[in-house]
């Protein structure tokens, strides 16, 4: 599928802010199943510096200072993307995880927003033996989460544990994807954070925003995406900009600025989709 | 140097000049109005503009009266430009110096800091105005007679030395701007109570001898004023304050050649005028005036600002 | 020393075993004795004075009076003969070179982690690890340009290194005060000793500096302190000052252009270096913790793009992990490639199951620590404390294994003090932390600082709990000194002084010693109790049981203190009245702003304003926070 992602970010101050230092992570990853045709960045007013390095788990950063006096900052990130669709996983037994090694330690151990916990028992997922088809439980498990909780905007904030998510019901993709990164981890199966967007259907999608689903590694196959706020595997409707251990890793835009007093934002994407011809 | 430091050393020059000159101002005035024959709010209303402070006296005090205006003028921290808030916000900057100033200045500071910050209006249920403000110029004194004596001259002296003569000159601007009235006396117990109030003015600036030394007349206003505004010899005129306000900002200028004209000719400008204006234009409110010139010492404050600070 | 007990279960610095003063403080008992205990005594207490002229006090913060205190300190010198310095000099510089390649390692391909060598799960669950500065190349590959690692001596007077620090670590600025006084009080106690300064530290601590600016040979190089609330304020300053270089805060520097600037009257100056002693957490609120105002935003990324240095680098903390600190002899033997010089404090690991069974079941008889924390927090000294202190620390044990180390209780070697109370000399505790400068080539200034636990029987050393320090000797030669100077006292009766304990004839050393005129033996056994072999019972009985209180010692000012930490308010707003005022320009004129409050947006993240009450129209800047965003769904089916 071709994609054509517009993701604005606008901050409003009520006072001039200036010396406005971010972190932007809007770079869609080029992989197998992803190409990138281009990228643009646009802010407004001029940036007077934009640099990038590719951080810790290989996601292009862009870093943007705007020193002038502003009352608005507006980012836009344009992209143009080819996604693959995804042929569904075949089973793999849990056992295979035990041959793996190295690097995948990040994605099994303990994080600032996925605490280490009993989280199958939390969520009242049952453990899966080691002879139990890997592929198939996570699937099921993507199947449990969308079944069991709501999805509902502005019932948590970005700060929401996963305990908190777990006794409230309902949440949206972050709260999703930090519980099932919380299971598989507890479970000894690497899982990731990835953060993208989502074409959601038609040609012309409204005030979308971005999206967050799990990638878990599946010996023999490779990193596979599930999104249990929906129920479906990443495929491709869902373009990937790149992952982390958890939400910080990958917060779209972060900054800092002096001055503004109050700031409010405001976010607009949106994916523009067709079938290649 | 850092532009902070430079910042704090021109803060705790205005900060202790200002202890000083509150402190002389209410001491003189309180002695004097004992003996006055007018109104208590008559007296005390007018030491609230001179220091500028009166919105916020009205919201914390209801009458103004000999006590209600000391406590505020001395010791009320909410007031922040009373004698103990201008000696703490002092030591504050001080303290961020330490390593930068002689000890003993540090030290001066810190003891007066301990001594007079920590009082209440209990002073004035004992009479002890006079001792606590006396202790507070002397305070003052001793820390510039240290600093005189101890600071390497520097551009951290140079700054320090801008911000005590700004706010002398500033501070003794405001006293006259309220002070000044020409009232022909109606009466001679009108006449005297006039006198006593001159004379008042001259003592809080410690002139009253000096002045009677160089004019040989009576307390006429004119002569007064044209003494405190442009004197050249006398250390406390307002003359004399924009002349080392200008000495330090040139000798701030040579640490940084030409990079700030702008401010040097207001400077100089600010001195020209002291030095050839007459003392009927200034209080007949011709250019200069009195608020003119208050207002050109403040806007070389705005421009070192500008200047040296913000970056 | 007549009445001197250096006892029989722990190394004495002076003397040895069987009494005999140790050929390397020959000298030094020869001056004391010439001097007298009353002459001592009373030079003594003119140090407090020396230390307060030049400004070597420490401010005991929330107090309003400001009251300053010295940094107790013992006149009698802690000595080190050349030979065993230079051992311990190649112990240390062989550490420090595997310390940097480890943390040149971990932060590109990690390869020592995939040889499996050190669990990666270790350095990874480590809070210092930061992945932000992963990939960032460091001038001259170096990591960690000052390292403070401490020593202590074992009850066979082996060396032990107890814990390297490697992101701040303080006390060298008492270091020099030390010497400095002492050379001005006791100028003959030095008197063709061979003693090895100690002053030329600031330099090669600049020229170390210097070295890693980006536009070498030009370096303006500047000290980055949290301010005057942080308890090691007054080293920063010193330190600045003998370097000439200037001491700044966060808010007097900038980033632009991808450079950063400094705020001077001569408009912005470009910074190079920054010799930086705020915590990796505080150092950039772009990219570490948001709510910092010590920081500049937009550090690291300048950083990142080479064009300023920072020293320690960020992410250096990792390797003093205390649970990283156990492989350090393994990093030696692959880096290096050699057998470490210097051992370990043997470490058990609660990250491990097997050692975590070791920690719980002997607690009571060992030292439990937190690793990440500094300055003494999170530890259990077993021996000192009760079963049921002992039982409430274990819960949090168990509950975050990996987070507490154990090691056994170390008798630390002892060193004769002055006890004004006692008009005497006694024997107290002490350990050793040298500090080793890297840049191209690793120097270490001779000797370090020694610190002494000065309360009677107690193992601890930091200043909070009654510690102080000596005057640290390397001298340039292992034995005693001329026998010229020595020839006076032959044949002069002994009156009080130094007199080792019980011997009975004089001595041992190769020069004759002038030690024959002491008085006879006491007769004391003098058995040896440290005997080699054999493992020490841990559980002697004490008579004193204070003095089997933590064997670990603890630095003065170790690691900078955390804000939050109680000696460093921030936001706290009882403080921020302390803070720099700018000052009202007119009375009336100025409306004085409060920081505003962040409202809190519903469920959004809220911009984080600091809640400073100092800011006034005039004053500096608020510092606000970009939100993060959210990620509600979109709508529609999939």
């Amino acid at each position: 599928m071709r994609a054509d992602i517009r993701h604005v970010t606008e901050y409003s101050y009520k006072e001039p802010a200036w010396d406005s230092f971010n972190e932007v992570r809007l770079h869609p990853e080029a992989s197998a199943r992803q190409q990138l045709k281009s990228f643009h960045l646009l802010v407004e007013p001029e940036a007077s510096s934009v640099t990038s390095h590719r951080d810790y788990f290989g996601s292009l950063v862009h870093h943007v200072h705007v020193h002038e006096r502003h009352t608005v900052l507006r980012i836009e990130a344009q992209a143009l993307v080819i996604t693959k669709p995804l042929t569904p996983p075949p089973p793999v037994p849990l056992s295979a995880l035990d041959d793996l090694r190295g690097e995948v330690t990040e994605f099994l151990i303990a994080s600032p927003r996925v605490p280490r916990g009993e989280w199958p028992e939390v969520f009242g997922v049952t453990r899966p033996g080691s002879n139990d088809d890997l592929s198939g439980f996570l699937s099921d498990l993507t199947h449990q989460l969308f079944a069991q909780f709501t999805y509902k905007p502005g019932a948590t904030s970005v700060r929401t544990t996963i305990q908190e998510f777990a006794r409230e019901q309902q949440g949206v993709c972050q709260d999703f994807t930090h519980a099932m990164l919380g299971i598989c981890r507890t479970l000894g199966i690497p899982a990731r954070y990835v953060s993208g967007y989502l074409y959601s259907g038609g040609e012309m999608v409204g005030a979308d925003a971005t999206h967050a689903w799990v990638e878990a590694l599946i010996p023999g196959v490779g990193w596979t995406g599930f999104d249990p706020t929906n129920d479906v595997l990443a495929g491709e409707k869902h373009i990937k900009i790149g992952h982390g251990r958890d939400y910080p890793d990958v917060s779209p835009v972060r900054g800092t600025f002096y001055g503004g007093g109050q700031g409010s934002l405001d976010v607009e994407v949106r994916v523009y989709g067709e079938q290649p011809q | 140097m850092l532009s902070r430091l430079a910042e704090s050393l021109y803060w705790i020059g205005r900060y202790v000049e200002r202890a000083e000159n509150t402190a002389r101002l209410l001491n003189v005035n309180y002695y004097a109005t004992l003996e006055a024959g007018g109104r208590v709010s008559e007296e005390w209303l007018p030491l609230l503009d001179i220091s500028g402070t009166k919105s916020g006296f009205s919201e914390q005090y209801g009458r103004a009266d000999a006590h209600s205006v000391a406590a505020w003028l001395a010791f009320d921290r909410r007031n922040p430009s009373s004698i103990a808030s201008s000696l703490s916000r002092a030591r504050e900057n001080a303290r961020g110096l330490r390593d930068r100033i002689p000890s003993e200045m540090w030290e001066e500071l810190n003891r007066a800091y301990l001594d007079l910050c920590f009082q209440s209006a209990d002073v004035l249920a004992r009479d002890g105005l006079f001792e606590y403000c006396s202790a507070a110029r002397d305070a003052s004194q001793m820390f510039f007679g240290i600093a005189f004596a101890t600071l390497p001259r520097d551009e951290g002296w140079s700054f320090m030395r801008t911000g005590q003569m700004l706010e002398r000159g500033d501070n003794l601007l405001r006293l006259l701007q309220v002070r000044y009235s020409v009232r022909s006396p109606v009466s001679p117990a009108q006449a005297a109570v006039d006198d006593h109030r001159w004379m008042a003015v001259l003592k809080t600036v410690s002139a009253y001898e000096a002045f009677r030394k160089s004019e040989h007349g009576g307390l006429e206003p004119r002569a007064i004023a044209r003494f405190l505004l442009l004197n050249p010899y006398f250390p406390r005129s307002v003359r004399y304050s924009g002349e080392n306000l200008h000495d330090a900002l040139v000798q701030i200028e040579r640490m940084h050649p030409k990079a700030h004209p702008q401010l040097l000719r207001e400077a100089s400008w600010l001195l020209a005028r002291l030095e050839h204006a007459s003392v009927d234009d200034i209080l007949d409110g011709q250019s200069p005036s009195l608020d003119t010139l208050l207002s050109d010492f403040n806007a070389i404050g705005s421009a070192i600002y500008a200047a040296y600070f913000t970056v | 020393m007549q009445n001197y007990q250096q006892g029989e279960r722990f190394f004495d610095e002076m003397f040895a075993s069987s009494g005999t003063v140790r050929p390397h403080y020959q000298g030094v008992q020869a001056y004391l004795e010439r001097l007298g205990v009353p002459e001592f005594e009373r030079r003594r207490s003119l140090l407090d004075l020396a230390f307060r002229n030049q400004g070597i006090t420490f401010t005991v913060y929330g107090d309003s009076a400001g009251t300053e205190r010295t940094f107790p300190f013992d006149p009698v010198p802690r000595i080190i003969p050349a030979g065993e310095w230079a051992t311990l000099e190649a112990g240390l510089t062989q550490r420090v070179k595997a310390l940097n390649a480890f943390l040149r390692d971990i932060y590109s391909d990690a390869q020592i982690l995939k040889d499996g060598v050190i669990p990666s799960e270790l350095v990874y669950t480590s809070s210092h690890f930061r992945r932000e500065v992963h990939g960032l190349k460091v001038p001259l590959g170096v990591y960690t340009h000052v390292v403070g690692s401490d020593l202590i001596r074992d009850e066979q007077g082996n060396y032990l290194v107890l814990e390297d620090n490697l992101r701040s670590p303080s006390g060298v600025s008492y270091l020099l005060a030390n010497r400095a006084a002492m050379t001005r009080i006791y100028p003959g106690m030095f008197d063709s000793q061979g003693v090895r300064t100690v002053q030329h530290y600031p330099t090669e601590l600049l020229k170390v500096l210097s070295s890693l600016s980006p536009r070498a040979p030009e370096a303006t190089v500047v000290l980055l302190t949290p301010g005057m609330y942080n308890s090691a304020y007054f080293e920063h300053a010193y330190l600045a000052q003998q370097m000439g270089v200037e001491l700044v805060e966060g808010r007097d520097l900038f980033v632009d252009n991808g450079r950063v600037w400094m705020r001077t009257t001569a408009g912005r100056t470009q910074v190079d270096v920054i010799y930086r002693r705020v915590d990796d957490d505080f150092i950039d609120p772009l990219t570490f913790r948001r709510d910092s105002a010590l920081g500049v935003p937009g550090l690291v990324e300048v950083a990142r793009q080479g064009r300023v240095a920072i020293a320690n680098a960020i992410g250096a903390g990792v390797a003093d992990d205390k649970a990283v600190y156990a492989y350090v002899p393994q990093m030696i033997e692959y880096y290096l490639n050699e057998t470490p010089i210097l051992g370990n404090v043997p470490t058990f690991l609660g990250w491990n199951s097997d050692h975590l069974m070791h920690m719980l079941e002997n607690a009571s008889e060992m030292v439990i620590k937190a690793v990440g924390e500094a300055g003494g927090y999170g530890m259990l000294i077993g021996p000192a404390s009760t079963k049921q202190e002992v039982a409430d620390f274990l819960v949090q044990v168990r509950e975050n294994p990996r987070n507490y180390i154990g090691q056994p209780v170390i008798g630390l070697s002892r060193h004769p003090t002055f006890y004004p109370d006692a008009g005497d000399f006694e024997a107290a505790h002490v350990d050793l932390r040298p500090y080793i400068l890297v840049g191209r080539n690793v120097s270490i200034v001779p000797g370090g600082l020694t610190r002494v636990a000065l309360k009677r029987g107690s193992l601890v050393v930091n200043s909070s709990q009654g510690g102080g320090s000596k005057d640290t000797w390397v001298l340039d030669h292992d034995g005693p000194v001329q026998s010229q100077i020595q020839s006076q006292f032959q044949g002069a009766p002994l009156q009080g002084g130094l007199v080792p304990p019980g011997q009975p004839h004089a001595t041992s050393g190769p020069a004759q010693r002038h030690l024959q005129n002491m008085p006879p033996g006491q007769g004391q056994s003098q058995s040896q109790s440290q005997s080699g072999g054999g493992t020490q019972s841990q559980s002697q009985s004490q008579t004193n049981p204070a003095q089997a209180s933590s064997a670990q010692t603890r630095p003065p000012q170790d690691q900078e203190p955390l804000l939050g930490h109680a000696e460093t308010p921030t936001t706290d707003s009882d403080h921020a009245a302390h803070r720099f005022v700018p000052g009202t320009e007119l009375p009336e004129q100025l409306a004085e702003q409060q920081g505003h409050a962040a409202p809190d947006e519903d469920g959004g993240e809220t911009a984080a304003v600091s809640t400073d009450t100092e800011s006034p129209e005039t004053g500096p800047p608020d510092l606000s926070v970009v939100p993060g965003i959210e990620q509600p769904d979109p709508q529609g089916d999939v």
